[in-house]
C-alpha cells in the first residue's frame, strides 16, 4: 500500500521534471557504441539450481462453514464531540476561506480549529499539521492474518502444522500477502492473486487479477490504480482490502475497498461481497468475526458544496448506492485538519449484505492499534509551538483517536494527545484499562500512561537523552525500550503504578534491537543491527535477553551474520512453534575488482532466503538458512506448511514471484515454482509503505 | 512494461551479451538521458556527469553477461552508473561523506509561488536528499538500495524520502488549491 503510494509520488514528482537535457557528444549512442568497440566481456560463472520434487503433504479439503452475523445498531451520541453536517461544513468552508487567504500571503502560516463549548475557533498561525504517513513513512498495516480455517476431510490427515504470521496484538488478525491454510499457500503480488497447491509439489491452482483490464489506460487523462493492502484468509472466503485511485490529470482520488472471494473451490476464487468506502485506506483489522476498517476521506474541494452533504460526507458503497454516514455517528477529531474524515467500518465479513455500521470524525488519523475492544488511531503532528503552547513548547505530539469496537457498532470514544512521535504500532499497548505510549521527542525518549480518556496519568523519566527510540515492546506490567546512538541500551520499565512509571534496569550492548518478540518467561529474542562501539556495522544480529531480573537485564545469546540485514517488518517473522523461528534476510556479497586497465567490475551476489533461529534452555542458535541466491532480490516473506518451508523471493520489485520450497531440517531447495505475475511486486519488497 | 517493449529489450540484450555494440546503443539509447540526467543531479557538473555515464556503460557492456533477468536491466544500469558516481565523487573528494547533519529544511523555511518544475524544486534539497529522491525517481531503487548506496539505514532513508516527496507535491500541486 505504501509501497504503491510512494511509486505513485515517484511518478508524480518525475511526470514534473523539466525537459531531459541534451546529452553531450561524448556519450551519444553512436559515439557509446563507437566506444565499445574491442570491449571484451567478463564471463561470469554460473551457478545451477538443484529442481527435485517435494514430497506430498497430506491433504485437506475444504468445508465451508457459514457464520450467519447480523448487526447494526448504530450508536448514539455520547460523546460531547459530536458534530452536525451543517457545522462540519461551516468549518470547512472557514478552513478553505482561511487556506485561500494564507495562499494569497504565501507566507508559511497554517491554520487550525478548536470547539470550545459551543464555538468554533479558527486560528492562522496556529497547527501546522504533517501527514505522519508523509513524515515517517508511517504504513498501511499489510500484515499476517492466520489462517482460521477449519478445512478437514474424513480419510485425510489434515495438516495442522503450518504457518501463521505474526501480527501486533493475539486474535487481532492483519491483512497479509502470504498466507497458508496447511495445504495451499494464497499470495498477493501488486494486484495479482495466485493459490498454489502444494500437495505433491507446488502446483498453481487458482489465480486472480484484482485490477480492472483496463488500468493505467488513460482516457482522456484519466486513469485508474488499485492498490491492495493485503489479504486475509476466513473460513473459506478470501478477504482483499485496499484502495482504488481514479487520477484525473495527475490528481488522484481514493475508494478503499473490500472484495470477499470464496475460494471453497480454490481453482476458482468467486467475488461475493464488493464493498467501496470514499478515501484511502488506511488499515483494517478482523477480530471476533469482525472486520475493521479504518479509512480517511479528504473531500474534493472543487466538489464540495458546504451546504449539501452529499458533497463531503463519506459514503458506502455496495452497489451503486451511496450509503451516507449517519449525523448522529460523526465526531470532531483533532481538528488541526478540518478538511478530512477519519471513518471506521465494523462489519461481518461473511454475513451478506448485513449492514455496515459506522463512526467517524471530522479530522484526520494516520496508523492503527487495535485490540479485541478498542481501536485507536494515531498521528503525529508538528506544530509551530503557537496551538499546544500551553502543554508543550513547540514540536511533535500524537494526537489519538479511541472507538470502542467491542459491541457491533463502532462507537467514538475520546481523544488525546501525547509530546513527541511514535516509532511504530508497538509504541503503544493497553493493559488493565491504561494506554502505554513510548515516545520520542526533542532528543528524549520517554513512556506515558493514559487513563480511559486519553488523558496523561504518569510519565517516566526521559530515558537516553539525545538518541530516539529504535523499538518497544510492551509485556504485562513492564516496557522495553530500546533506543540507539552508538550504542544500544535496553531499558526495562515497570509500569505496575500506572501513575509512575519506574525506570528499573538498563543493558548496554554495540548494535540495536528494532523488533522485540517475547519467547518465553523472562526471555525476549531481539532482532536488529549489529555494530561496535562506534555504531552498527553492517552486520545483522539476533540477540536473545534474559530479562527475568527487570534490574539486570542480560544478553544471553547472540547471532551475527555480516553484511546483511533481517527483514525489519514483524508481519514477515515467523514463529515456527517448535522453539525455532524464521525471519527472512538478504546478505550482500557484493564485490568490486579492479581489473588490469584499471577499470573497477562489480559483481553482484545476493544471498536471500531466511534465517532459522532456535530459542532452547535459555541459549539462542543458528540452525541454518534456507538460501535463494541471486545477483539481486530480497525475501518479503516466508512460510512453512509442516517440515516444508517456502520462500517467497522476488528478484526485483517488478520481477515474477519464484517460491522456492526447501526441506526444512535438511535446508536442501527441493521445489521451485515461478508465478507469472502481471509485473507486479510485493509490497513487502523494501517494505511497505 | 508492453510486452513487445520486453520482447525487443530481452533480444537486444541477449545480441548484446553476445558482445553486439549496437545492441548494447540500442539499449543505452532507451535510458540515456534518464541516466544522464541523474548522473547531472549527483554530480552536478556536466562533465564528471558525462564521464560517469561513458565509464558507467563500459561497465554495463563488460558485465552483461552476469545480467540475468532482462527486467532488471534498467536497475543494474543504475546501480552502476551510481556505484560509478559515488566512486568518482569519492576520489575527487568532494562529498567523501554524506552527513547527517545537513537537515537544510527548505521543507520549513520556502514556500515558493512561481515554481512549477521539480527540478528547480530539487535544487532546493539537501544533497543527501537530492540523491535519495534522484535514484528514487530516475533510478527506480528501493530504498533498502539507497540505503546500502548512502550507507543510511533504509528506515531514514524511507522516512527521508517520504519527506522529500511530500514537499515536493506539496509545491508542484499548490497552484491547484481552490480559492473560494
Amino acid at each position: 500500500m505504501k509501497k504503491k503510494r510512494k511509486q505513485d509520488d515517484l511518478n508524480f514528482v518525475q511526470a514534473h521534471l523539466g525537459a531531459a537535457p541534451d546529452l553531450p557528444e561524448a556519450i551519444r549512442p553512436e559515439n557509446i557504441v563507437q566506444a565499445l568497440t574491442g570491449q571484451k566481456q567478463k564471463t561470469p560463472v554460473r551457478k545451477t539450481v538443484r529442481r527435485a520434487v517435494s514430497l506430498a503433504v497430506a491433504a485437506c479439503i475444504a468445508i465451508s462453514v457459514t457464520v450467519v452475523y447480523r448487526a447494526s445498531v448504530y450508536a448514539p451520541h455520547l460523546s460531547a464531540d459530536a458534530v452536525t453536517y451543517k457545522e462540519v461544513g461551516t468549518l470547512m468552508a472557514e478552513y478553505h476561506r482561511a487556506e485561500a487567504i494564507r495562499n494569497s500571503f504565501s507566507s508559511f502560516s497554517n491554520f487550525g480549529i478548536r470547539k470550545t463549548a459551543d464555538n468554533f475557533y479558527y486560528e492562522t498561525d496556529g497547527v501546522s499539521a504533517m501527514d505522519e504517513a508523509a513524515f515517517f513513512g508511517a504504513e498501511e498495516n499489510v500484515a499476517a492474518a492466520p489462517a482460521s480455517t477449519e478445512k478437514s476431510s474424513a480419510g485425510q490427515t489434515a495438516v495442522s502444522d503450518h504457518a501463521e504470521t505474526n501480527t501486533r496484538e493475539k486474535n487481532v488478525f492483519e491483512a497479509d500477502i502470504i498466507q497458508t491454510d496447511g495445504r495451499y499457500l494464497y499470495l498477493l503480488s501488486g494486484t495479482s492473486f495466485r493459490i498454489v497447491d502444494t500437495l505433491g509439489g507446488m502446483r498453481l491452482t487458482g489465480s486472480l487479477e484484482l485490477a480492472p483490464e483496463t488500468e493505467g489506460d488513460a482516457e482522456d487523462g484519466v486513469w485508474t490504480d488499485t492498490s491492495v493492502s493485503g489479504f486475509y484468509l476466513y473460513h473459506d472466503c478470501v478477504i482483499f482490502t485496499g484502495t482504488q485511485y481514479t487520477y484525473d490529470h495527475y490528481y488522484g482520488s481514493g475508494k478503499a475497498f473490500v472484495s470477499v472471494y470464496s475460494c471453497a473451490d480454490p481453482a476458482q476464487p468467486t467475488l461475493t461481497r464488493s464493498l467501496l468506502f470514499d478515501g484511502n485506506l488506511l488499515s483494517s483489522r478482523l477480530t471476533d468475526g469482525k472486520m475493521i476498517v479504518v479509512t480517511r476521506y479528504y473531500p474534493d474541494t472543487d466538489k464540495v458544496v458546504y451546504n449539501d452533504y452529499s458533497t463531503f460526507i463519506p459514503a458506502v458503497y455496495e452497489g451503486d448506492e451511496a450509503d451516507y454516514l449517519p449525523e448522529d455517528c460523526l465526531y470532531l477529531g483533532n481538528a488541526e485538519c478540518p478538511e478530512c474524515f477519519t471513518s471506521v467500518a465494523v462489519f461481518s465479513p461473511d454475513g451478506g449484505d448485513a449492514q455496515i455500521a459506522r463512526s467517524a470524525v471530522f479530522g484526520r488519523g494516520g496508523d492503527i492499534y487495535c485490540t479485541q475492544d478498542t481501536l485507536y488511531v494515531y498521528h503525529a503532528t508538528y506544530d509551530s509551538g503557537y496551538y499546544f503552547s500551553k502543554t508543550f513548547s513547540g514540536g511533535v505530539a500524537t494526537n489519538i483517536l479511541s472507538f470502542d469496537i467491542g459491541g457491533d457498532a463502532p462507537v467514538f470514544k475520546t481523544k488525546g494527545s501525547v509530546p513527541g512521535y511514535l516509532l511504530n504500532t508497538f509504541s503503544l499497548d493497553a493493559y488493565n484499562g491504561y494506554l502505554r505510549a513510548a515516545t520520542t521527542y526533542d532528543g528524549k525518549n520517554c513512556v506515558y500512561v493514559l487513563d480511559g480518556d486519553l488523558q496523561v496519568v504518569g510519565q517516566s523519566e526521559a530515558l537516553a537523552e539525545g538518541e530516539q527510540i529504535y523499538g518497544v515492546r510492551f509485556a504485562g506490567n513492564t516496557a522495553y525500550v530500546v533506543t540507539f546512538y552508538q550504542t544500544d541500551p535496553l531499558f526495562v520499565l515497570d509500569l505496575t503504578d500506572p501513575t509512575a512509571p519506574t525506570l528499573k534496569g538498563e543493558l548496554n550492548l554495540p548494535g540495536f534491537s528494532s523488533y522485540l518478540h517475547p519467547v518465553g518467561e523472562g526471555l525476549l529474542l531481539g532482532l536488529g543491527r549489529g555494530g561496535d562501539e562506534n555504531g552498527t556495522d553492517g552486520s545483522a544480529k539476533a540477540s536473545l535477553f534474559d530479562v527475568t531480573d527487570p534490574e539486570n537485564p542480560r544478553e544471553i545469546g547472540a547471532v551475527r551474520i555480516p553484511d546483511a540485514w533481517l527483514h525489519e517488518d514483524y508481519k514477515a517473522f515467523v514463529d515456527m512453534g517448535d522453539g525455532t523461528f524464521l525471519i527472512p534476510y538478504v546478505r550482500y556479497l557484493d564485490t568490486v575488482e579492479t581489473d588490469g586497465s584499471g577499470i573497477e567490475v562489480y559483481s553482484y551476489e545476493h544471498v536471500s532466503g531466511a534465517l532459522r533461529l532456535r530459542v532452547e534452555n535459555g541459549t539462542l542458535s543458528l540452525e541454518g538458512s534456507y538460501d535463494v541466491s541471486r545477483e539481486n532480490g530480497e525475501t518479503p516473506r516466508v512460510s512453512f506448511i509442516g517440515q516444508t518451508v517456502y520462500i517467497a523471493f522476488l528478484e526485483s520489485w517488478y520481477s515474477d514471484i519464484t517460491l522456492c520450497a526447501f526441506d526444512g531440517a535438511s535446508f536442501t531447495q527441493t521445489d521451485t515454482l515461478t508465478l507469472d505475475t502481471e509485473a507486479a511486486y510485493m509490497h513487502a519488497y523494501a517494505y511497505v509503505d | 512494461m508492453e510486452k513487445t517493449e520486453q520482447k525487443d529489450l530481452k533480444k537486444n540484450i541477449r545480441m548484446a551479451q553476445r558482445g553486439s555494440g549496437e545492441a548494447f546503443g540500442a539499449l543505452y539509447a532507451a535510458y540515456a538521458p534518464e541516466l544522464y540526467r541523474f548522473a547531472l543531479w549527483y554530480m552536478k557538473d556536466e562533465d564528471d556527469a558525462a564521464d560517469a555515464v561513458q565509464e558507467a556503460c563500459l561497465l554495463a557492456f563488460r558485465n552483461l553477461k552476469s545480467l540475468k533477468n532482462a527486467a532488471a536491466f534498467k536497475s543494474w544500469f543504475f546501480k552502476i552508473l551510481s556505484n560509478t558516481c559515488k566512486t568518482a565523487l569519492s576520489k575527487r573528494n568532494r562529498l567523501s561523506v554524506v552527513s547527517l547533519d545537513d537537515e537544510k529544511t527548505a521543507y520549513d523555511a520556502a514556500y515558493f509561488d512561481d515554481t512549477s518544475d521539480a527540478d528547480a524544486l530539487l535544487s532546493l534539497l539537501s544533497d543527501l536528499d537530492r540523491q535519495i529522491v534522484t535514484m528514487a525517481v530516475l533510478g527506480g531503487f528501493t530504498s533498502k538500495e539507497i540505503a546500502e548506496h548512502l550507507g543510511l539505514k533504509s528506515g531514514t532513508v524511507r522516512s527521508r524520502l517520504s519527506r522529500a516527496l511530500a514537499f515536493l507535491k506539496r509545491n508542484l500541486t499548490e497552484e491547484e488549491v481552490l480559492a473560494i
